[in-house]
Parts: structure tokens; sequence; C-alpha cells
């Protein structure tokens, strides 16, 4: 009996050893006042034009940042090229070299909850962009956050300058004055919720403003200028004088129409995209393109980075940053047209 | 009976205490740990443009060789001041080496007299003399007064006699940009032709500043842009001045962007000067590691090298070698 209680100390003393090993293993360091932080930072694509004007801007805020509050700010831009398992190897990486916080712009929006899963393992907060990750993923951590331009009111205001324009001047879409504005549709991939909105909301838009329209028909060009240029020039083809109205999902597939249009020496066609990328801008400001809706790039990423340096230091969210249930904020938009910005 | 039974009870619990040990912590069987080497770039400039290729192969070299790397640019370009102000503070954060893109020639030199940099020190796009007569410092660089030459041997058989060489430099010419116009002015001069040097503004009708270029259209022109930023901006005024080409006869210049590469393939840009940014970039990172592990100073100074530099034309581009230099896969 003796030896039995000898034994079960003995055996208890072990769990112990290991139980307080464990926790000095798993245990956060308590770390005074911080005058450095480290933001992991990825991409979906470093190549996609909204994304990298993204990506300047946060730059910019870091620089800011640093100079206004003389906290270092290590910000760690990676490029996922597309690959959801390049942005899982990404997160890892960030996570051993000690990242405080992660941006976190998911390949792919249902596969997230691998990113929240690593994170919340290794309690780093994260801040979602551009593509949601879905609502149950979100709702699992209360260090979880997503900025983005509402993929709605994108596609309103998309569809109001069409509006507007055929109300001011109906002839200037409706070319072949046949009574109804035949438009062509490029889309960006149809696993991004957006795409999806935008698409739907733009043409509904245009039927609530009252504009006659048919669709000839429509297309997958994934958010890429080349694509969508692809796919133009088989269009102009194929439906000779019959295109009046071309709805882009982004500025980039925007632009590519516009290639496919100058390669075949067309004009007069309606261009809108969405993003109010600098090349869209540009291609509004000098007439090649309708309009555009442009999200304030500026306050995008002010409110990722903003986000994400106070939860590096453990602070509160900036008063400035508004987020709706406490973790979503919707950068406002409005619409660019020529002369009107 | 019933104290073998409680033995054997006793030494499954050992057991188990042992394996859970051997598992969930490194008390027993230690995982051997990779030892991580911060590495800071401080580069000249305020952006990362014209390090796109030489940041994917510091990447690469990165996650081969456990570097941590922190790529910085400054707030105000071609600030000497503040590039300093970084690299103390790099060096003090704990950065095992630093990789530098000096904004003056001379600067880390001059910086030795004031301070001791206990780092290893990686110039890149620097004067091999400089990192010779610096302590604890390599140099991974290519020689961009030869690159100069070359140009100007390249200009020299394609102008026609009448046309005038025009530089277009930046009002702030970084250590390889000035090499780069030493060496391409020294080539034009022996071949008694001369060289003005123009700086592009900011803003301005296209047509307006080619005219001046080309004294109101009176004379040829050939313009050299000596550093990238000047190439592209001379290669967007010529896309939107129509008929320039009459009066220009070819720019030429050097960079490696995909802005100015797709100038070159659409026949805007005549030659180019390019060079193997990606395998500078893994070239800096690895020296960087293997110094920083070392703790030692650089051997000597003529374990240092050039990198290779090429002249290419539009036609150079479906090469599968510069394809492969240019465009490349990570």
């Amino acid at each position: 009996m003796k030896n039995m209680k000898k034994c079960f100390i003995l055996l208890s003393s072990l769990w112990l050893c290991a139980a307080s090993l464990l926790a000095g293993c798993s245990g956060k360091e308590n770390a005074g006042e911080k005058n450095s932080i480290r933001i992991g930072v990825s991409l979906y694509r470093g190549d996609d034009t909204f994304i990298n004007n993204i990506r300047g801007e946060l730059e910019k805020c870091a620089k800011e940042y640093e100079k206004e509050t003389g906290v270092k700010v290590n910000l760690d831009i990676q490029d996922a090229k597309g690959s959801q398992n390049t942005q899982n190897d990404q997160v890892e990486r960030f996570i051993s070299l000690g990242c405080d916080v992660m941006c976190i712009n998911p390949v792919d929006r249902t596969a997230a909850s691998v990113i929240i899963d690593k994170a919340m393992a290794a309690d780093i907060p994260v801040v979602f962009f551009n593509r949601q990750p879905v609502e149950e993923d979100m709702d699992r951590w209360d260090q979880l956050y997503y900025v983005e331009a509402a993929a709605k009111e994108s596609a309103v205001l998309q569809g109001s300058i069409v509006v507007d324009h055929y109300r001011e001047n109906p002839e200037s879409l409706d070319l072949n004055g046949d009574g109804v504005v035949s438009y062509v549709l490029l889309e960006g991939e149809s696993s991004h919720q957006d795409a999806l909105i935008r698409t739907e909301w733009s043409v509904q838009t245009l039927k609530d403003g009252g504009i006659p329209i048919e669709k000839l028909t429509g297309g997958i060009a994934n958010w890429e200028r080349s694509q969508a240029s692809a796919l133009m020039e088989q269009w102009l083809e194929k439906y000779p004088g019959q295109i009046e109205l071309i709805l882009c999902n982004n500025d980039d597939m925007a632009l590519g129409a516009i290639d496919a249009m100058e390669r075949a020496g067309i004009t007069g066609i309606s261009v809108v995209g969405i993003d109010g990328t600098t090349p869209g801008l540009e291609a509004v400001e000098s007439g090649k393109m309708m309009g555009t809706v442009s999200s304030n790039k500026e306050l995008y990423a002010g409110a990722v980075f903003g986000i994400a340096s106070s939860r590096a230091l453990g602070e509160e969210i900036p008063a400035g940053i508004e987020l709706e249930e406490g973790k979503y904020f919707k950068c406002p938009q409005q619409i660019v047209v020529k002369n009107h910005k | 009976m019933k104290r073998r039974v409680n033995f054997f009870w006793i030494l499954y619990g050992i057991v188990l205490a042992v394996l859970f040990l051997l598992s969930s912590t490194d008390l027993i069987i230690k995982e051997e740990e990779a030892e991580i080497y911060p590495i800071s770039v401080i580069v000249g400039d305020t952006t990362d443009d014209n390090y796109v290729n030489f940041r994917k192969g510091m990447e690469r070299a990165a996650i081969e060789l456990n570097g941590d790397v922190n790529f910085i640019t400054l707030y105000e370009k071609g600030s000497a001041s503040q590039q300093k102000e970084l690299i103390l503070r790099e060096q003090e954060d704990g950065s095992r080496a630093l990789i530098i893109d000096p904004v003056e020639a001379g600067m880390l030199a001059g910086m030795q007299k004031e301070t001791r940099f206990t780092v290893p020190v990686i110039l890149i796009n620097a004067q091999r003399e400089e990192a010779e007569k610096t302590e604890n410092t390599a140099c991974i660089t290519f020689d961009y007064y030869g690159m100069g030459r070359m140009l100007g041997e390249e200009i020299i058989k394609e102008r026609s006699p009448e046309a005038a060489v025009y530089l277009l430099k930046d009002e702030k010419p970084d250590v390889a940009e000035g090499l780069f116009a030493r060496g391409l002015g020294d080539r034009l001069m022996e071949a008694d032709c001369e060289m003005t040097s123009f700086t592009l503004p900011a803003e301005g009708e296209p047509e307006q500043i080619l005219e001046e270029l080309t004294l109101g259209r009176s004379r040829k022109a050939v313009l050299a842009a000596a550093n990238p930023e000047s190439l592209l901006m001379a290669a967007e005024l010529l896309a939107d001045a129509e008929g320039a080409a009459k009066w220009v006869q070819g720019l030429y210049g050097r960079g490696n962007t995909v802005p100015v590469l797709n100038y070159l393939e659409r026949g805007i840009i005549r030659g180019l000067c390019v060079t193997d940014d990606f395998s500078a970039g893994y070239l800096s990172v690895k020296t960087a590691v293997e110094l920083a592990g070392r703790r030692s100073v650089m051997s000597s100074a003529e374990d240092m090298g050039y990198l290779e530099s090429h002249y290419i034309r539009r036609e150079d581009l479906r090469n599968e070698k510069y394809e492969k230099m240019l465009y490349p896969i990570e």
C-alpha cells in the first residue's frame, strides 16, 4: 500500500511536470511597450491591378505610421499567385517568423478556415480583405476582421452610371436605334462572391432604371485584362455592329475589352468598369471608358492597416474605423465619369 | 499477484508519461532548431518598382536558407541621411546582416568613420572599390560603367551621324546611374560624339517636350536613359507623341521592369541593357546568411566579381536565356 502511494505521488509529479512544461511552451511572453510590429500580408495575386494599388497604399500607410508614432513596422508582403497551398505556406511562415498580425486576401474564400485554425492556434489576429470568408468562419473568433468595398453598392453605382447616361442621351447607348441596348458582360471568377453580386445588381439597376436591355452574351474572364481582351475579340466578330454596351465586373476587364476594340478599330461602344484602378481612371479621363466605380483606396488600405496595427499593439481599433458587428468594415465608393470625379 | 498487477499499471503509467514527454515536448528528444537570420535590405528608393526580380531572388534564398528579409524603402528618394538612420536602426534592432543599395558613392566608407558596423554589410548596385575600402563588407553588383560603355558602342553603330545624343537622367542620380552615365559618356566621347544631359519634366505635353529635345524638329535625336524611370517616361512620351519617330531616331536605356520590357516589345525602345536581378537578389541574401552565420569578416575583396549584364533588342525577348532571366519563375 505504501509503495502504491509512492508510485501515485511519482506519477502525479510526472504529470504535473509535463503540464507545466506544456504551459511554458504555449504561453506567450508578456511584452512591455512595443516599439516595433510585424505584419504579414498575403495577396491572392500580386498582378491584379486593384490589389496592387492596395498593396502600394498599405506600404504608404506603414511609412506614415512609422513617421508619426516612431513604431517600426515590418511589413512582409507575399504574393500567393493564385494558389491556396502557397498562401497556406505563407501563413505558416508568418507565424513561424513571429508576426503580430496577418492581413490576408484569400485565394479561396471557402478555404479560409485553414488559415483561421492556424491563426487561432498561434493567437494571431487576422484582417481579411477583398474576398470575404464565409460567415461561419468569420464567427469562429473575435480576432477576425474583414475589409471590403461592398459589392452590391459597386454594382448599383455602376448601373446608375449607365442609367444617367441613357437618360441624358439615349442615342449614345442605343447606337442602332432599335430601342434596345444590347450588352455583353465580362465577369470575374465564378467562385468570387463579388463577381456574382456585381453581375446581378448591375443588370438589375439597369432594369430598375427603365433601360430596355438585351444580353447578347457573357463570359468569365477571371478579372484579367488579357482574358477579357480575348473574349471581346471573339464577340466583336460574332456580333458585328450589335454590341452597344460592355458591363465589366472590374476595370482590368474593361481595359481588356477596350484593347480588343482598339485592335479591331471599333469605336462608340460604351464600357463601364468597377474598382477605380489607376489605369481605369486614366481610361475614363481619356474618354475610352464611360465610367467606373472607385473605392477610396487610401481609406481601404488605411482600414486594413489601422485594424492590423492596433491589434498588433493590443490597442483598441481607431475610432475612425467604424466596424459593423465589430468585425466588418465597408469602404465607401463613388462614381467616376469624365470631368466629374 | 495483486502486486504484479499494480506494478504493471504503474509501469504502464510511466510509459505513457514518457511517451507524452517524447511526443509533445522537446525535453528528451530535442528538435533541431533552425537558426533564422534576420536580414535588413535598405534601398535608396521610395518604392520597390525597380527591385521586383531582385526581391523574387531574395525571397527564394530566404526560404531556402532561413533568412528573414525585411525590405525597407526610404521616405524620400535619394536621402542619404534617412538611409544612414535606417542602417543604424536596423543594426541596433538585431539584424544579423545588412544589404544596402547606397544612395551615394562613398557613403558607407564615410559612415565607418563615425560608427562601427557590427554586422556584415552587403552592398548592391555599388562600386566594388567602396566595398574593398570598407570593413566587413561584400559587394554584389553589376559593372554599370561597363554597361554604359556597352550601350555607347551600340548607339555609335546604329545612329546616323547628324543625330544628337541626349542622356536622360534623374535630378538626383544614384551610384549605378552615375557610373552608367560616365561609361556611356566616355565611350561616346572616344567616338567624337557629343552627349547632352537632359532631365525629363514630370509633367508636360509629350509633343512639346520632344520639340524641345529636337530643337523644334530641326535635328534628329537619339535618347539614352541612364535609369529605368527616365526610360519609362521617355517611352511613354514617344508612345503618346504621334510622328515623333520621324525625329527621334531611337530610344535606348537600361532596366528590367515589365513596363520597360513591354515598350521594348512594342518597338518603342530600340535597345536595352538588362541585368540578372533575380540572381543578384539570391546571391545577396546567400552571402548575407553565410557571413552572418560565420560571424566573420569577408575574406578578401578579390572574391567579389561583377555579375553579367547584357544588351538586348526586341527579337531577344523570346530567346530562352533572356526569357528566364527577365521573367523568373519563383
